[in-house]
């Protein structure tokens, strides 16, 4: 699992995809929570809901228009319940009803892993009408730490109320659809395992070899809450069993090189764990104006070998306006780590530039590794796009999905003045270097000699002696 | 600066130099020792105090009661070492692992250019284990180490305890920074390994052939090495310089000084108490000398130092088990290190707001650079004033006057015996430089030695032949242009030193600064007296000699005594800083050789100078 920073994305496409599924208006609002047991022995809890309403409609366009495109990325943001509170107000129920009663921060923030994603794009409604509406999609995901949950509790297993603190009491009553998935794909096989109250079994079969398969307790249907007031469904299983752990295909890992201010560098690792296919990957990093980088020392190697890029798309930054960009399209070979390495500068800012806290260094934006994975990828959260659980499909490619990656973000050290004191260090030594200077560079460019006025020559003394008299002193 | 400009108000202060130099010299030369013997006193030397405010050390409540577990754990790795024979990384995988923690090891080889006869070693084949607890809220841009070196006699109760302490860390919500508790394998070499391939960068001259590392945690802000062979401890020791004379921030060890007081464990530095009312000039210098030595050796003084070369303050926690009364047990150590890892957890900003340059004359007070820094200045000072008076010398009066002496004086300079002698002279110092890599091998067969006796014996050797190269005078002024040139290239030498490693610059200083101002052909006896002593070798030696008589411990047993012991194991140090140069990147060796051996060799050619 690619631990990936905090990162609030807001990435607006005013260009349909064209392979979204089509939907009735009078699906308003859905909701979803998949829990889903991870090879680590952590368990991911992935919050979905969907807004939809009409909007004005306006001009449908067939591709897309670059200049509407924008990315922006915030590399230092902890998300805590001030982010979380105005992100519950968006829902319908807020946190009143359904599956966001789920959302208390005590529990939430206890966790190893969280992310908030906030998704809005238009959608188009039949594929035979031509209207549009817009669709707000809130996700939430949270990994709770296996390792300490069994080492405090002594158990293997959960239930709902040991996760967020309460069951669930119902849905949201204006949920067209709500639902809440238990994937039992692996640990089904676990001894003793069992699953508290019984609930719809689904199956999947995905890739070539992989079956998923999901419990459903479809909330909305009243046989759910027919023999229990509060929905609380609970795993359990014997002790001292080990989850067959396939890693996902797909690794990747940043990191900063060098040692010193001055010089530095960027290196990412892409691990490709696919044992027999290559992997076609997009790399896109975002550097901001300080760290001048040098395009030329940008390396693709794998396994010792050089292995260049099919394609580099490479903005310089322009200082104080705009970033780096770079994008890179990379072919990874199968069961391969391939290091791509770039140096930079960093530059000098102004005094005034300089965050309140500038020796902490400053965070780089993590850069995105797109790619689409083979569907048979043991795919952690709500990536499997392609499985029951997830209810549209945007950007399913024949041959598997696309998945985006986050790498880590860094923390760049900048050479830092001495803030305590800044007029008396840069007064004091701008005085000293100037009187300094100039008069060493003097002594050492001029010889000195004493010369006698006496012996200047004549017409000089004569003229020098008519300005004495005037004024008065003794002449030469 | 007008004086400077002024022909006549230069002639002036000139004349007042010329005047007066000898005793100005003198004056100088004086008031540096005095200032240095005077830096342990109170003027000079302040109370210690924590200035990071963000560090809050001692306001949390530790919890850590892993004393048993601690004691277990080394017990099973002692066992599972002597079971392997080695480093047991299965072992410790499966055991970190078990303890939560994510598991990433990483195998190294570094092929050193002759054999290392004290460590026993030459092809060198190792691993690194490190164990990440990843902090829950933070998004791995940070982290702290712990670090445990691998001994085959030693260090087992060190293991236990950062595992255990590593097993409380992981249930804490708390953390901020990751925390990697790092093993690794043949001290110096290993630690040097992993911090290259966490980094990315090789510092030595050296190969390191790595294994790809994983788990990379960000930017890491402190280190603290572990040292720890008993059940309980009487004492800890701090290990503060790195290679190269670096020295950790000062607030990282007030902050441990800090909590050891909490603690009520005993603190010491440089492994001497600290310093008693009756006699506290001495208690306090013999711990400043001390760590001057150490400094000036450019070794580093534990594992930790490499740390420091990569901008991580580093420190070295050594254990000692004597026979005093008050014993701290597994647990309280662990208390201890859990308060000094939670408040580096606490800092926001890397360690930059107290002293990187400082002395220590005992864990409650310090010298700062702006007080120790003059007394070299004021010592090197005599070499400028001496250049001053032998260009005085070149430019009489009288024809400084006149027009005709500038253009009449460049023609004056012997221009082959000079340059011919400076040209000597740094050409020697390369070779001794290069020599002994370069001709070891042919020596250690040719002579039938140990490959590292060789190395020293080369260097011994081309040392003494360069003293007989010719230094034969064409002109009866010639020397003094050799002299002016040595003198300000091994001024401007000292001084820059004196602003990256004090001690070191403080120490070259004492001894050559009287041999370089008194060295001219007219006093041939006692400039080659003088010389001789102020000679690299000597200068060494004294070194060695000096820390011999101030280790707190006294010649380490099975050593031999006298000057045949201390010149034998001078031998072994002048392969041994050829080596640490080669893989650790100490700077000593090429220092010497490079730089002060040619002026020295100068100097020499000057005393020796036919009229």
């Amino acid at each position: 699992m690619v631990k990936s920073s905090l990162v609030l994305v807001l990435s607006l496409l005013l260009t349909p995809f064209p392979d979204v599924t089509c939907r009735n208006t009078d699906e308003v609002f859905q909701e979803q929570l998949l829990l889903k047991p991870l090879p680590s022995g952590d368990l991911v809890a992935s919050f979905r809901f969907d807004i939809e309403w009409h909007g004005q409609t306006f001009e449908q366009r067939t591709e897309t228009d670059e200049s509407y495109l924008r990315y922006a990325s915030l590399p230092r943001e902890i998300v805590c319940t001030e982010n979380l509170t105005p992100w519950k107000k968006l829902l319908p129920c807020d946190s009143k009803a359904g599956l966001a009663t789920l959302l208390a921060g005590g529990k939430l923030f206890n966790s190893m892993y969280y992310s908030l994603g906030l998704h809005f794009r238009p959608v188009p409604m039949r594929p035979d009408d031509a209207g549009w509406s817009w669709q707000l999609t809130q996700t939430l995901t949270v990994v709770f730490d296996g390792f300490v949950r069994s080492k405090l509790t002594g158990t293997n297993g959960w239930t709902l109320s040991s996760l967020f603190g309460r069951p669930l009491d119902g849905p949201c009553p204006i949920a067209s659809r709500s639902r809440l998935y238990v994937d039992i794909t692996d640990i089904e096989q676990a001894p003793g395992f069992s699953l508290n109250p019984a609930g719809t079994t689904v199956t999947e079969a995905s890739g070539m070899d992989r079956k998923y398969s999901y419990v459903l307790y479809n909330l909305l249907q009243p046989s759910t809450f027919a023999q229990v007031k509060r929905l609380n469904p609970s795993v359990n299983w014997d002790a001292d069993w080990d989850m067959q752990s396939q890693r996902p295909w797909l690794h990747v890992e940043r990191f900063l090189t060098g040692v010193g201010l001055h010089h530095g560098g960027i290196s990412s690792l892409l691990h490709n764990r696919h044992p027999n296919r290559s992997l076609t990957v997009h790399h896109q990093d975002t550097l901001p104006w300080f760290l001048r980088v040098y395009s030329h020392t940008l390396t693709v190697t794998t396994a010792g070998k050089a292995n260049p890029p099919s394609y580099v798309g490479y903005r310089p930054a322009r200082d104080r306006e705009r970033p780096h960009q770079l994008e890179l399209l990379l072919t990874l070979p199968p069961a391969t780590i391939t290091r791509v390495d770039i140096q930079f500068e960093r530059a000098l800012l102004t005094w005034t530039e300089y965050p309140p806290d500038a020796n902490h260094g400053v965070h780089i934006c993590a850069a995105v590794v797109t790619a689409v994975l083979p569907d048979s990828d043991p795919c952690t959260g709500l990536c499997s796009e392609n499985s029951p659980v997830s209810f549209y499909r945007p950007l399913v490619r024949d041959t598997g999905h696309l998945s985006r990656l986050y790498t880590q973000t860094l923390l760049v050290s900048l050479p830092t003045p001495d803030f305590s004191m800044p007029y008396n260090v840069v007064c004091l030594t701008c005085t000293v270097v100037a009187i300094g200077f100039g008069s060493f560079h003097n002594i050492l460019t001029r010889s000195f000699r004493t010369r006698d006025p006496a012996q200047a020559s004549g017409i000089v003394r004569h003229l020098a002696n008519l300005i004495r008299r005037w004024r008065g002193v003794p002449l030469l | 600066m007008g004086l400077l400009s002024d022909p006549q108000s230069r002639e002036r202060v000139l004349l007042f130099l010329i005047r007066h130099n000898s005793k100005l010299c003198i004056l100088c030369y004086a008031l540096g020792l005095v200032w240095f013997l005077l830096l342990p006193l109170p003027p000079l030397s302040a109370p210690t105090y924590i200035s990071e405010n963000a560090l809050l050390p001692g306001l949390v409540k530790r919890e850590f009661v892993g004393g048993p577990q601690a004691l277990s754990l080394s017990r099973e790795f002692a066992a599972n070492k002597a079971l392997v024979g080695g480093l047991p990384v299965e072992w410790l995988n499966k055991t970190m692992t078990s303890l939560g923690l994510e598991v990433h090891t990483q195998t190294f080889a570094v092929d050193l250019p002759f054999p290392d006869e004290i460590n026993e070693r030459y092809h060198v084949r190792g691993t690194n284990v490190q164990g990440v607890v990843r902090a829950r809220r933070a998004a791995s841009t940070e982290a702290l180490v712990l670090h445990v070196p691998f001994l085959p006699e030693a260090n087992d109760q060190a293991m236990g305890l950062a595992l255990s302490l590593a097993a409380h860390f992981r249930k804490q919500v708390y953390w901020a920074k990751d925390l990697i508790v790092l093993v690794t394998e043949h001290d110096l070499l290993g630690i040097q390994a992993w911090l290259g391939a966490y980094h990315g960068i090789n510092l030595t001259s050296l190969g390191v052939r790595s294994s790809e590392l994983g788990g990379y945690c960000g930017a890491l802000q402190a280190a603290i090495t572990l040292q720890l062979s008993s059940d309980v401890a009487t004492s800890i020791d701090l290990q503060l310089h790195g290679p190269n004379g670096l020295l950790p921030n000062l607030d990282l060890p007030n902050l441990v000084h800090h909590l050891c007081l909490h603690a009520k464990v005993l603190c010491t530095v440089q492994e001497l108490l600290p310093p008693q009312e009756d006699n506290a000039w001495w208690q306090s210098m013999h711990i400043m000398l001390l760590q001057a030595l150490g400094q000036a050796s450019t070794k580093p003084a534990s594992e930790h130092g490499l740390f420091l070369r990569h901008r991580v303050e580093a420190l070295g926690l050594k254990a000692i088990n004597s026979h005093r009364q008050e014993k701290a047990s597994l647990e309280k150590l662990g208390r201890l290190l859990e308060g000094v890892f939670r408040s580096l957890n606490n800092l926001l900003e890397r360690f930059h707001q107290s002293f990187f340059f400082y002395l220590l004359p005992s864990l409650q007070s310090y010298v700062s650079i702006g007080n120790y820094a003059p007394c070299a200045a004021a010592i090197l000072v005599v070499l400028f004033l001496c250049a001053v008076e032998l260009w005085a010398k070149l430019n009489p009066e009288k024809e400084r006057r006149t027009r005709e002496a500038a253009a009449s004086n460049p023609a004056s300079i012997p221009w082959l015996s000079v340059i011919g002698s400076i040209v000597i002279a740094h050409g020697l110092g390369i070779a001794l430089y290069l020599g002994p890599l370069v001709a070891h091998q042919r020596a250690a067969n040719y002579f039938d030695l140990p490959e590292d006796e060789a190395v020293s014996l080369t260097a011994l050797g081309i040392g003494v032949s360069s003293l007989s190269l010719p230094h034969r005078g064409s002109t009866p002024q010639g020397w003094i242009w050799l002299k002016l040139f040595a003198l300000l290239e091994l001024g401007m030498l000292l001084l820059a030193l004196d602003l990256l490693n004090f001690p070191l610059a403080f120490m070259l200083a004492i001894p050559t600064v009287p041999a370089a101002v008194v060295s001219q052909p007219s006093h041939k006896t006692a400039s080659i007296a003088l010389l001789l002593v102020a000679s690299p070798a000597v200068i060494s030696l004294m070194g060695l000699a000096m820390k011999t008589e101030l280790n707190p411990h006294g010649p380490t047993s099975g050593q031999l005594g006298g000057f045949i012991g201390l010149f034998l194991r001078w031998l072994q140090c002048l392969s041994q800083s050829i080596l640490e140069h080669q893989s650790l990147g100490t700077n000593l060796y090429p220092l010497f050789t490079l730089g002060l051996f040619p002026c020295w060799l100068q100097l020499w050619h000057v005393a020796l100078w036919k009229e």
